[in-house]
C-alpha cells in the first residue's frame, strides 16, 4: 500500500503533533500547519491524498473559510476534507449560520472533537478509498 | 362547573389576556344554558308547587329568549376563534360587555314578570358586577354596573307610576311595596351601594393581584433570560473544554499505540487511569452540552419512526456491553406497537441511556426485560433490572441533575446527567417517567411517549 499524504491544519498546536505521531504509527505521511497562511502554503505546494482541518482557528471561522475556497476550485471536488470541530454540539444556538453548506461541500465529513483515534482511523481510511457512504 | 377558565383551546396561538377573556366568555356561556334550566325550574316550582303568582308564560318566553341569546354568543365566540390571524382582544371585549348588558336587561325582564324590585332575585345583579370586575377594566365595570343601575331605578320608576304594569310575588312578598317610597328608596339605596362597594373592592383586588402577576412575570422573563445566558455560556465553556480534551485524549492514545514492552508496565496503569479519567470526562461533557442543548432548544420537530425498530438498534448496540457481564436482555414489545412521532435520535438516546444503566447496574449472569406495551393512546417501556436496587429515599432525587446515588457515588463512572437527559427527554414528549425499585432486588424504569409526539413546550398556562 502506498503511503498516503495528509496535511493537518488547526491551531493547536499539541492536538496537530500528537495526531502527527497517531498517524505516523499508521504509515501515513503528516504534514502539519497551525495557521491558514502556512496551511494553504503547504497545501498549495504539495496537495495532500487527505486535509484534516480544525474549523474554528484562532476565534475566527478560518478552517470555515478555507473549505470554501479549496473547494471553490474545480479540481479539488474530489480531495477528501475531514472537518473537525468541538462545535457540532453547540449547532443550533447561535452558530448555525456558520456551518451552513460546509457538509453540503463535496467529500467533505465533520468529526466532532474529542473523537477516538479508531473513528478518526476508520473515517479517514473510507474518504480516501471513496467508500464513505455520505 | 368547578374550574371558570377551563384550558380547552390552544393557549400558544393568542396573547394571555385574550386567553383569559374566551375562557370566560366560553364559561360563561356554558354558565348561562344552567341559567335558562334554572329559570324554568325556579319558575315552574314558585307557580306550580309553591303557588307563588309569576306571570309563568312571560318567564318561559324570556328564558327562551334567554337562550336563543346564548346561541348567538357562541355562535359569536366561535366566529372570533375562526379568526385567527386578528387579535382577538378587541372583539373579544366587545362580546364580554354585550354578554354582561344582554344578561342586565334579561336579568330586568325577569323582575319585572316576578315582582318587580320587590323580587330579592335582585341581588343576582351583582354577580355580574364581579365578574365584569375581574375580566374587564375599571371604567368598564362601573359603567356596566351604572347600567344595571339605570335598569333597576327605570323598572322601578315605570312600575311606580303606572307606566308598565306591576306583577305582584302574591305568597312570597307583601304586596304594595312597590308603591311605598321609602320601601324604594330603601332598596334603591342598599342596592346601590352595595353593589358599588363590591365593584370597587373586587376592582382593587384584582387590580393589587394583576400588579403582583405583572412583577411575577417580569421577574420570570428576566430568570428565563438569565438561564439562558448561562446556557449559552456553558456551550462556549465546553467548547473550548473539548478543544482540551482532545489533545490530551490523543496525546494518550500516541502513548497506547506504542508496541507492548516499550512503556513500563507500572507506568502503564498511570497511562491507562488517566485515559480512562479521560473518557469518563468526555462523556461527561458531552452529556452537558446534550442536556444543555436540550434546554436551549425550543423546536421540536418530530418525524414519524419505528420505535420497535429502534429499540432492536439500540439493544443491538449494547448487546457486546451486556455479554461481557454475561447478561441476557430479554426484549418484549407488543405486536401493536410501531410507529411513533417524535425525536427519533432523542428517544434512542434514551433508551440507550436506561438500557445502559440496567446493564450497569445488573449483576453477572442475571437478566434484563425491556417490555413495551400500548397503553392510553401512549406507549409504555420498562426497562427491569436485577441489580442492586435503589434506595427508597433516593428515587426520586435519581432524576435530579448531578445527582449520585449512595451506591453509584464510589465509582468513577457515570456522570450523574444520564438520566437527568432522559428525564428531560421523556417531559420534551410530553410523557412521563418513574422508577419502582427495593434495595436488593432491582430497579424498573418506566416512562411513556406520546403515540402521536405531543410536545409539552406550549407556554404556561396564565
Amino acid at each position: 500500500m502506498e503511503t498516503r499524504d495528509i496535511l493537518i491544519i488547526d491551531d493547536d498546536k499539541d492536538l496537530t503533533r500528537s495526531m502527527q505521531a497517531i498517524l505516523k504509527e499508521h504509515d501515513y505521511n503528516v504534514d502539519v500547519a497551525n495557521d491558514t497562511e502556512t496551511g494553504m502554503a503547504k497545501f498549495n505546494a504539495r496537495k495532500p491524498d487527505l486535509l484534516i482541518l480544525d474549523v474554528m482557528m484562532a476565534s475566527e471561522l478560518e478552517g470555515h473559510k478555507l473549505a470554501h475556497t479549496i473547494k471553490s476550485d474545480p479540481n479539488n471536488k474530489d480531495l477528501p476534507i475531514l472537518v473537525i470541530t468541538g462545535m457540532m454540539d453547540t449547532m443550533g444556538v447561535n452558530i448555525r449560520d456558520a456551518f451552513e453548506g460546509i457538509d453540503d461541500l463535496p467529500n467533505v465529513v465533520m468529526l466532532d472533537k474529542p473523537f477516538e483515534t479508531e473513528e478518526l482511523l476508520s473515517r479517514m481510511e473510507q474518504m480516501i478509498a471513496g467508500t464513505l457512504e455520505e | 362547573m368547578q374550574v371558570p377558565w377551563r384550558s380547552d383551546i390552544p393557549v400558544n396561538s393568542i396573547a394571555p389576556q385574550s386567553n383569559k377573556l374566551y375562557r370566560f366568555a366560553l364559561w360563561l356561556i356554558r354558565l348561562r344554558w344552567l341559567g335558562v334550566l334554572g329559570i324554568v325550574l325556579v319558575t315552574f316550582v314558585s307557580s306550580r308547587i309553591l303557588e307563588i303568582s309569576v306571570r309563568e308564560h312571560s318567564l318561559y318566553i324570556v328564558s327562551a329568549a334567554f337562550l336563543m341569546l346564548n346561541i348567538l354568543h357562541r355562535l359569536w365566540l366561535m366566529k372570533i376563534k375562526r379568526h385567527k390571524d386578528r387579535d382577538p382582544a378587541r372583539p373579544l371585549r366587545l362580546l364580554t360587555n354585550f354578554q354582561i348588558s344582554t344578561d342586565f336587561i334579561v336579568l330586568t325582564l325577569l323582575l319585572h314578570f316576578s315582582g318587580g324590585i320587590e323580587n330579592p332575585f335582585i341581588v343576582y345583579f351583582i354577580f355580574h358586577m364581579i365578574m365584569a370586575s375581574i375580566v374587564l377594566s375599571p371604567r368598564e365595570s362601573y359603567l356596566q354596573a351604572g347600567f344595571a343601575w339605570s335598569l333597576v331605578i327605570l323598572l322601578a320608576i315605570l312600575e311606580y307610576l303606572g307606566i308598565i304594569q306591576h306583577h305582584p310575588l302574591e305568597g312570597f312578598v307583601t304586596p304594595g311595596l312597590f308603591e311605598s317610597r321609602i320601601y324604594l328608596f330603601g332598596t334603591g339605596l342598599v342596592f346601590i351601594s352595595t353593589s358599588f362597594l363590591v365593584v370597587y373592592i373586587t376592582n382593587s383586588i384584582v387590580m393589587q393581584s394583576r400588579r403582583h402577576e405583572e412583577a411575577y412575570m417580569k421577574a420570570n422573563r428576566e430568570l428565563e433570560k438569565k438561564d439562558e445566558i448561562k446556557n449559552e455560556y456553558v456551550l462556549r465553556i465546553t467548547h473550548d473544554i473539548k478543544g482540551h480534551l482532545a489533545a490530551i485524549q490523543s496525546s494518550l492514545d500516541v502513548l497506547h499505540s506504542k508496541p507492548e514492552g516499550t512503556i513500563r508496565q507500572d507506568f502503564k496503569e498511570f497511562l491507562d487511569m488517566a485515559s480512562m479519567r479521560t473518557s469518563t470526562l468526555i462523556s461527561f461533557v458531552k452529556d452537558l452540552l446534550y442536556i444543555t442543548k436540550l434546554k436551549l432548544s425550543n423546536e421540536f420537530r418530530t418525524s414519524h419512526f419505528s420505535i420497535r425498530d429502534s429499540i432492536q438498534k439500540t439493544v443491538a448496540h449494547l448487546e457486546l456491553q451486556a455479554k461481557k457481564k454475561s447478561i441476557r436482555i430479554h426484549v418484549d414489545i407488543d405486536d401493536s406497537v410501531d410507529q411513533i412521532a417524535g425525536l427519533q435520535l432523542s428517544i434512542e438516546e434514551l433508551i440507550t441511556n436506561l438500557l445502559g444503566n440496567a446493564i450497569q447496574y445488573s449483576d453477572h449472569e442475571s437478566d434484563v426485560y425491556l417490555k413495551v406495551k400500548a397503553w392510553n393512546k401512549q406507549v409504555l417501556i420498562e426497562i427491569q433490572d436485577h441489580g442492586q436496587g435503589i434506595p427508597a429515599q433516593e428515587q426520586e432525587l435519581v432524576f435530579e441533575e448531578f445527582y449520585r446515588g449512595s451506591k453509584t457515588r464510589a465509582t468513577s463512572e457515570g456522570t450523574g446527567l444520564g438520566l437527568a437527559i432522559s428525564k428531560k427527554i421523556v417531559q420534551t414528549h410530553g410523557g412521563r417517567i418513574w422508577v419502582e425499585s427495593s434495595e436488593g432486588t432491582g430497579s424498573k424504569f418506566c416512562f411513556t411517549l406520546p403515540l402521536n409526539g405531543t410536545s409539552t413546550n406550549d407556554p404556561p398556562l396564565t
